[in-house]
């Protein structure tokens, strides 16, 4: 089930809300769990069973891990396996095709398989829960006894299926203690109506621009309009991917827990490397956490270095998706970063903010290019496109959707930066009186509400981008 | 902490008891409110509920079915319609839903461009059945959509497509494989007049008979049919397609047109063969009364049509043809003693069978620019054997 659909609005919600608020305390998490598992289940009936399986190895490995606190090599074994399993069941569903094709083509044989659908949310839930057992390992966190405790972990819905990665340390402490409140609701309520107004307002009607520029062939396409394609690819993405954070933040705080926040307006970025802590936070840290840091981080000699930052980009270009374009994303940023640590990095330092602004957002968006194209002769072929070698500078088609759409490219502008939440609390802090402010303040959500259902109820353009990971 | 202060809002107290119950009171008034089978206002059937059973529940596909559901269904949808679609056009949109909202109050649909390959086979077809039938003319018109024609009533840099060049390309391929009337001239010289619909896709009945006056030459009619008929408004409420579609113009109202021959005796009886239901008139004047009244002209959608008329003539002519032709076949019934008229989008019979079971000895291909050249049922049924 998606957040901005009329079935969870109108229908799963408030059910979910009103069970959890009239069932007594010790019941909650068995509403929140049950809740969970049918909104997976909704959109995805079979692979329930993949989710659930995914808990009890982590629930069994977990306390397995625990056993051999005293006995460093059991724990050893025992994480070992944990994590080698987590890792091919997701190796399994998402680079199980990608690796045969690959296979394929290095021996110009022609396998056959059969292609599975990507389950839902795997690379999610499954991250969370290597971070469960690792921690376990490295005695940060204790093993959690009770199995459906550990499975509301896995599966509770809000970020059951797009993040944000929370770990389990960051979670363990909410499982018991929670402080709920009707103004904590409010809060919720408020994070839950931006985000579903980024996706249903800014990112679709993005999208389907980008949609419509991107169905032509890019060697007809002119500079003015690989442009606009670009840029508004980079708007749906954002609004997609952070309105959904702000959704899973606001659900969480409704039903009385926090999670961290997944987005730092990073098209703010002065540099790359501060794009990547403002982008998909929850992610950057992982990767940190679990893998560059193991791997020595930049505790060691600079080639060595250079090796980590190239091996942890390459992972996370892979993660967003089994296909070469993914890849290249990763190792482009991959390289951008060991640059900027070790090249030009001092320079950025001293430029003015705008030119590295500047500097970032094009890099960005050529990142995007990659990542959007369905294959590297197309990236190149838009990125030709892009310099003026498709076209021309400019066409109709450009102007036409320049003039159509300036209200939503404004929005999207002052939305990425941080005017567009002063601008908002501009409107709603017109008077000092907290009552007068109350009340135009609930007006302007429910307004902003009111408006994103109207464009979700008749849009029929209403796709998700960070399902597919 | 500086940072949580600045989080918590004034209004979460109210927000927090008002949200909610937005959401519940919305819920309970979709499950009270009885579902419709179709929308007027955008002219289409909205989707059924899904039947919640458990071979249902475990496929994919139903999440998505039962949320086509929830939106075709939510109480209050043109409503909402109508607010997004305000939204955006103060927000600059000039095109809602693939409808191009132009000047003068006038919309238009997207100029089709066609796939190389399909068209390719579709001329082929069409030159193969004329050779196939020497001695049998065939005429064509490819009738200019409405953004080629009225290219200045276009909203700025709107229209990227140029259709006449790709009519001139359709004639070029055909060559003198079939008799080729030039429809995009008359209209251009008549362009100033109301030949086309503003808020729907089809040329007004004006249009069509400018047509047929290029047209009569070629398809053997010799006398001078300008004063032949005389013209009868049927409806002066129409709202288009167009505005269905976008949610634009919906309060527009427009006038139907029907061309009566003024002398001669004009009784006829219609066949729709597939649905064996037989009348007495062209025209469907039950039609005037739902959304989509431009099916007044033959009833609308349908295989295959067989008009016999009392002409004194003993041509008969098959007409295979897209929507436009239908406020054409008026112009055609004091010249044929039998008029068969056929839309391959429905028809499963080869033209073939066709030209056998009726005796045809004129062809006519009617078509729009924008059906002709997205339609991928035209080499089907001039294809033979």
């Amino acid at each position: 089930m998606l957040f901005s659909s009329v079935t969870f609005l109108f229908f799963f919600l408030p059910v979910v809300l009103v069970l959890y608020y009239i069932i007594p305390a010790k019941g909650k998490n068995i509403v929140l769990l049950i809740a969970s598992l049918v909104f997976y289940a909704w959109g995805e009936p079979v692979y329930v069973a993949l989710l659930l399986l995914s808990v009890c190895l982590n629930y069994f490995c977990g306390r397995e891990i625990q056993a051999g606190e005293d006995d460093p090599r059991r724990a050893k074994r025992s994480v070992i396996f944990a994590v080698v399993a987590n890792i091919l069941i997701l190796g399994f569903f998402k680079y199980y095709g990608f690796l045969l094709d690959m296979l394929s083509e290095l021996f110009s044989a022609d396998i056959p398989y059969r292609v599975l659908p990507l389950p839902i949310g795997i690379s999610f839930y499954t991250f969370q829960a290597l971070s469960y057992v690792v921690d376990i390992y490295r005695k940060k966190v204790k093993a959690q006894n009770n199995i459906l405790s550990f499975a509301l972990y896995i599966c509770m819905f809000p970020k059951l299926i797009a993040g944000p990665v929370v770990r389990y340390a960051d979670f363990e402490q909410q499982l018991t203690e929670r402080r709920f409140s009707v103004g904590r609701i409010g809060q919720g309520s408020r994070y839950f109506i931006i985000g579903l107004a980024k996706k249903a307002i800014l990112a679709n009607t993005a999208g389907a621009i980008f949609e419509q520029i991107s169905a032509g062939p890019a060697s007809s396409m002119s500079a003015l309009t690989a442009w606009i394609g670009c840029i508004s690819f980079a708007f749906q993405i954002y609004f997609d991917f952070s309105g959904y954070s702000d959704m899973a933040v606001g659900l969480g705080k409704m039903f009385g827990f926090e999670f961290r926040k997944n987005f730092d307006y990073p098209y703010t970025a002065t540099s790359i490397a501060d794009f990547w802590r403002r982008w998909h936070i929850s992610l950057t840290n992982w990767f940190r956490e679990y893998v560059y840091i193991p791997l020595g981080g930049n505790q060691c000699s600079p080639a060595r270095n250079v090796l980590n930052i190239m091996i942890v980009w390459t992972l996370t270009g892979m993660w967003h998706g089994a296909a070469w374009n993914f890849i290249v994303w990763g190792v482009y940023y991959g390289i951008i970063l060991v640059m900027e640590k070790y090249v030009w990095g001092v320079f950025l330092d001293e430029v003015p903010k705008v030119v590295a602004r500047i500097y970032t957002g094009i890099l960005v968006l050529v990142g995007w290019v990659f990542f959007f194209s369905p294959s590297l002769g197309y990236s190149v072929r838009y990125l030709m496109a892009m310099i003026g070698a498709g076209a021309g500078l400019a066409d109709a088609q450009g102007g036409f959707l320049l003039i159509t759409h300036w209200l939503l490219y404004l929005l999207a502008v002052l939305c990425s930066g941080t005017v567009g939440i002063r601008l908002f609390r501009g409107i709603t802090g017109i008077s000092s009186n907290r009552k007068v402010r109350a009340v135009t303040e609930t007006a302007v959500y429910m307004i902003m509400f009111f408006i994103s259902v109207a464009f979700l109820v008749t849009d029929t353009y209403n796709p998700f981008l960070y399902f597919r990971f | 902490m500086k940072n949580r202060k600045k989080l918590k809002g004034p209004a979460d107290g109210l927000l927090g008891f008002l949200f909610p119950a937005v959401l519940l009171l919305v819920m309970i008034i979709n499950l009270l409110v009885p579902d419709r089978a179709v929308s007027e206002t955008e002219n289409r059937a909205l989707a059924e509920k899904p039947q919640i059973t458990l071979s249902n529940a475990v496929r994919r596909d139903f999440a998505e079915r039962y949320e086509n559901y929830a939106s075709d269904q939510f109480v209050g949808r043109d409503m909402l319609r109508s607010v997004k679609v305000s939204l955006s056009r103060l927000g600059g949109s000039h095109m809602e839903n693939g409808v191009y909202i132009g000047k003068n109050g006038r919309l238009f649909e997207e100029i089709q461009v066609p796939d190389q390959g399909q068209m390719s086979e579709n001329l082929t077809a069409i030159k193969s059945f004329s050779e196939r039938y020497p001695d049998i003319p065939v005429s064509m018109i490819l009738a200019p959509d409405a953004a080629c024609v009225l290219s200045e009533s276009l909203p700025l840099f709107g229209g990227v497509e140029d259709q006449s060049q790709l009519i001139s390309m359709v004639k070029n391929e055909l060559d003198d494989s079939v008799n080729w009337i030039d429809a995009v001239s008359v209209l251009n010289r008549h362009r100033s007049e109301n030949i086309y619909y503003k808020t729907d896709p089809h040329w007004t009945s004006l249009g069509a008979f400018y047509v047929f006056q290029e047209a009569a030459a070629s398809l053997g009619i010799e006398e001078d049919v300008s004063d032949n008929f005389v013209s009868y408004t049927v409806s002066d409420d129409f709202n288009g397609d167009l505005s269905s579609r976008s949610g634009v113009f919906l309060d527009e109202t427009e006038q139907i047109d029907i061309y009566v021959p003024t002398t001669g005796d004009n009784d006829l009886t219609v066949t729709y063969v597939d649905e064996a239901r037989k009348t007495t008139s062209i025209y469907d004047s039950s039609m005037l009364e739902t959304k989509d009244q431009y099916n007044v002209f033959l009833g609308g959608d349908s295989s295959v049509i067989d008009i016999k008329t009392v002409s004194t003539s003993s041509d008969r002519i098959l007409v295979v043809k897209d929507s436009f032709a239908d406020c054409f076949i008026q112009f055609l019934t004091p010249f044929y003693r039998e008029i068969v008229v056929v839309d391959p989008c429905y028809c499963t019979e080869t033209l073939d069978e066709i030209m056998d079971t009726y005796r045809i000895t004129d062809v006519l291909v009617l078509y729009s620019g924008n059906t002709f050249f997205t339609d991928k049922n035209i080499s089907g049924v001039f294809a033979g054997e």
